[in-house]
């Protein structure tokens, strides 16, 4: 077997096993959603049965156990409890271990299969200790379709029951089709005025569960015959029908599709000649028509969803793709400038489109690299489940703004910050249950992860309910590090800042979660890489909330591109608040200190001629760039502002990697290259 | 308050419906119904103010025209449908493509043609 077929199925694995783990965790909430045991049974199937066909036979093999029990589920032979839940999880962890490939871990394997043995012997389950995960309604992801059998008793009307309104209500869930049988209608004769003849056969396809259907005929369930069966359960996995000799008749080209319907018109439909037979009655055969064209239409919604909805394109034809439009933006921005310099209509005409079309092209392509951080807060489900328990606390994650885009890159490099803050919300953060009841808080604590669009950013907010962050503590920790001295008076904004400290941690013991003080610091640098900012506000005994500010992309940047000597750099946008000019006098007036008085306030300024060491003659008339970056507002002070300028990042090789102030480089339109700078490190250097 | 009232049009039994039609007055119904159906080779149903109607009354119409079959009389609704009743058979699920088995004339009060034009 190839190696790329290895890789294939490696991929593939790795999403389902991400699956899993979401339908695992929605399991555990509502253990009575089929959809969610379908759901485990299909990830654990598709593993197992690809896992043989690509040489992971030891993947293979541990599946199968899994797939079995979990076949049990799907019977209804085995309940969803924590046991099974908790167990299914660490599975899914091991088979990641071995797509991964890594050793030693055979007894802990091995230990998980002797596990689901004894829960197919039943041995371990609901019997003892355990029971039942308590069931809750929940919605399915995708719908299913119900055949629904609705058969009153004839007394029905006596008990002021009217039915219609229940079938209405039906219709209110989703979408199919009611049919009255009308059968046991007798002659006037036989007729009793006060009985209720009609049933009714209904095809329902809904994305509410089973129990909100039952729930609609709750208040005459004694007094009718209800049935209530799922119609296309395998609807997912039924890619191949049986065809139709018809069907294959004309595939193989014996007779036209023309010709078939022609002989097919000829003969009697299979319902006609069962009600000519007396078998059945029209309306038997109208029903199951109907049921028939709400499954198809169902079947063929999903299989458009499914054909549209994505391809899969590996993540480095992406980044060249980004890469070339960016050449093409550069070249572009050349070809702009050509023609404004010849200034021939045509060729600006031309130009025009081109920047156009480039534009788009660009938007496009920017769009194709975003991706839901959902995909991240997916995870963190798990972490806090896990950890919660670890310590003895309860802990409900909820997340708010799934759907918020971000730049993929952005959001691989945002998994480990985020495990940090939480992490660390869930060890120093929540209290313990008994702790929070003597706050008159409630038991369970929350921590609410939620991303939002601001402008060109995205906002990551995670906040939890717990103790808050003692100033008092920070203030004397940072004193004893020497951070601040003695008598130092800071604002609690400051103070919550010295957490990103290196090696900075208020946690009086290490536990196996935080308190080492490795964490913060290393959050801070990694957004500080991804150009964002991060801000913390506390109050005591209610919570923390940390910040999160980052760019959509990081590709391409909206920068001010800046000129000193002949050289060109570019400042991030987002972090420029406006330019003054500097004259020598203004200079004079602060005696040669490198502050700049802006309407009152006394602000440092950076030259940038001396940082870069660049020589030369200074101009007149400066202009300093004023940046606002963590609160603070700093100067650079540059020859010539040339304005505003759509920057595509490339990053500079790596003998530049220790250069500090500069994060990259860009080309600009006539073929320079122009450096952007990391305002951040430039300020904290001084 | 049910109303019904029995004339004849040139041969052809008209019953014509309004008020309640509900449950309460199922029985008076059927009796007018069966008086109509046994007593004409045609009947038309034609429709009034009607104030209220329910199931029994569809079932009730469903019966008639399953009787007029038997005896291989004609029953129809008149052209004119109030909106409340057309609802009701609706939202009951009695509109379908063909009739029963006792309608070799797709005559069937809820056959698709018959209620939709």
């Amino acid at each position: 077997m190839s190696d790329m077929h290895r890789e294939a199925y490696k991929e593939e694995a790795y999403e389902l096993l991400a699956d899993l783990e979401t339908s695992l965790l929605e399991l555990e909430q509502s253990p009575d959603d089929q959809e969610l045991v379908g759901r485990v049974f299909r990830a654990m199937h598709t593993i197992k049965g690809s896992g043989s066909m690509f040489g992971f036979d030891d993947i293979a093999a541990f599946t199968h156990e899994i797939e079995t029990v979990f076949d049990l589920v799907r019977n209804g032979e085995m309940p969803v409890t924590k046991t099974l839940i908790d167990l299914t999880l660490r599975s899914r962890d091991c088979i990641r271990m071995m797509l991964e490939e890594k050793e030693g871990e055979e007894d802990l394997i091995h230990r998980i299969r002797l596990a689901f043995q004894e829960l197919l012997l039943g041995t371990v389950g609901t019997t003892q200790n355990e029971t039942a995960i308590p069931s809750s309604a929940s919605s399915h992801d995708t719908p299913l379709t119900y055949r629904i059998r609705f058969r009153p008793n004839r007394d029905i009307f006596a008990h002021g029951t009217n039915p219609v309104p229940l079938l209405n209500e039906l219709r209110g869930l989703g979408t199919g089709s009611v049919m009255a049988q009308l059968d046991s209608i007798p002659s006037l004769e036989e007729y009793d005025p006060e009985a209720c003849y009609t049933s009714w056969d209904i095809v329902l396809t809904t994305d509410n569960p089973i129990d909100t259907i039952k729930d609609v005929f709750i208040f005459v369930e004694d007094q009718a015959e209800l049935t209530i069966d799922v119609v296309d359960e395998e609807l997912v996995d039924d890619d191949a029908h049986d065809k139709k000799l018809g069907e294959i008749l004309v595939e193989r080209g014996d007779v036209t599709g023309e010709e078939l319907t022609r002989a097919l018109g000829e003969q009697k439909k299979l319902g006609e000649i069962l009600v000519n037979q007396g078998l059945i009655s029209p309306g038997k055969v109208q029903a199951a028509l109907l049921e028939q064209e709400q499954v198809k239409k169902v079947k063929e919604k999903q299989k458009q969803r499914e054909s549209v909805s994505s391809i899969r394109v590996p993540a480095e034809r992406l980044d060249k793709l980004v890469d070339l439009v960016g050449e093409l933006v550069t070249v572009q921005a050349r070809l702009t400038q050509k023609a404004g310099m010849e200034n021939d209509p045509d060729l600006l005409l031309i130009s025009e489109q081109v920047q156009r079309l480039t534009e788009e092209l660009r938007d496009n392509t920017m769009s194709i690299r975003m991706l839901p951080i959902g995909t991240t807060f997916g995870r963190f489900k798990r972490l806090v489940r896990d950890l919660s328990g670890e310590l003895g606390k309860e802990i409900e994650l909820i997340t708010e703004g799934a759907e918020t885009e971000l730049d993929k890159t952005v959001i691989e490099r945002l998994n480990d910050p985020l495990v940090h803050i939480i992490r660390n919300s869930i060890d120093h953060g929540i209290e313990h249950p008994a702790v929070r009841e003597a706050y008159g808080k409630p038991r369970t604590g929350i921590i609410r992860l939620s991303a939002q669009y601001a402008g060109a950013n995205v906002l990551i907010k995670i906040n939890d309910d717990g103790f808050g962050l003692d100033t008092d503590t920070i203030r004397t920790k940072a004193i004893e590090k020497g951070l601040i001295a003695h008598d130092a008076e800071l604002s609690d904004k400051d103070l919550f800042g010295m957490i990103f400290a290196p090696g900075f941690s208020t946690a009086k013991e290490i536990t196996s979660v935080s308190g080492r003080g490795v964490g913060m610091d290393v959050v801070k640098k990694t957004i500080d890489t991804l150009r964002g900012s991060i801000e913390v506000e506390s109050e005591k005994e209610k919570g923390t909330t940390i910040i999160l500010k980052l760019p959509l992309t990081l590709a391409i940047i909206d920068g001010l591109m800046v000129k000193v000597d002949e050289g060109y750099y570019v400042l991030p946008l987002s972090a420029v608040e406006e330019c003054i000019e500097l004259s020598h006098e203004d200079q004079d007036r602060t005696n040669g200190q490198h502050l700049v008085n802006l309407r009152g306030q006394l602000v440092p300024y950076i030259r940038l001629r001396e940082s870069f060491g660049i020589e030369g003659r200074l101009p007149e008339l400066e202009q300093v760039v004023i940046t606002e970056t963590g609160g603070h507002k700093m100067g650079f002070t540059v020859d010539q502002v040339i304005g505003e300028h759509q920057t595509v990042i490339k990053s500079l090789s790596r003998v530049y990697k220790n250069v500090d102030g500069v994060s990259g480089a860009t080309i600009m339109g006539d073929g320079n290259v122009a450096l952007i700078l990391d305002v951040n490190r430039l300020a904290q250097a001084v | 308050m049910i109303d019904i009232r029995l004339s004849e049009l040139e041969g052809v039994g008209v019953i014509a419906l309004g008020g309640e039609l509900t449950v309460a007055h199922a029985q008076e119904l059927r009796t007018s119904l069966k008086e109509v159906v046994y007593g004409y080779r045609s009947v038309v149903v034609q429709f009034g103010d009607i104030a209220d109607v329910d199931l029994s009354c569809l079932q009730l119409l469903c019966s008639a025209h399953k009787s007029a079959m038997k005896q291989e009389k004609a029953f129809a609704l008149g052209e004119h449908v109030p909106a409340i009743f057309a609802q009701l058979f609706a939202d009951a699920g009695f509109i379908r493509d063909t009739g029963c088995r006792l309608d070799p004339g797709e005559t069937c009060l809820w056959a698709k043609e018959a209620t939709h034009g």
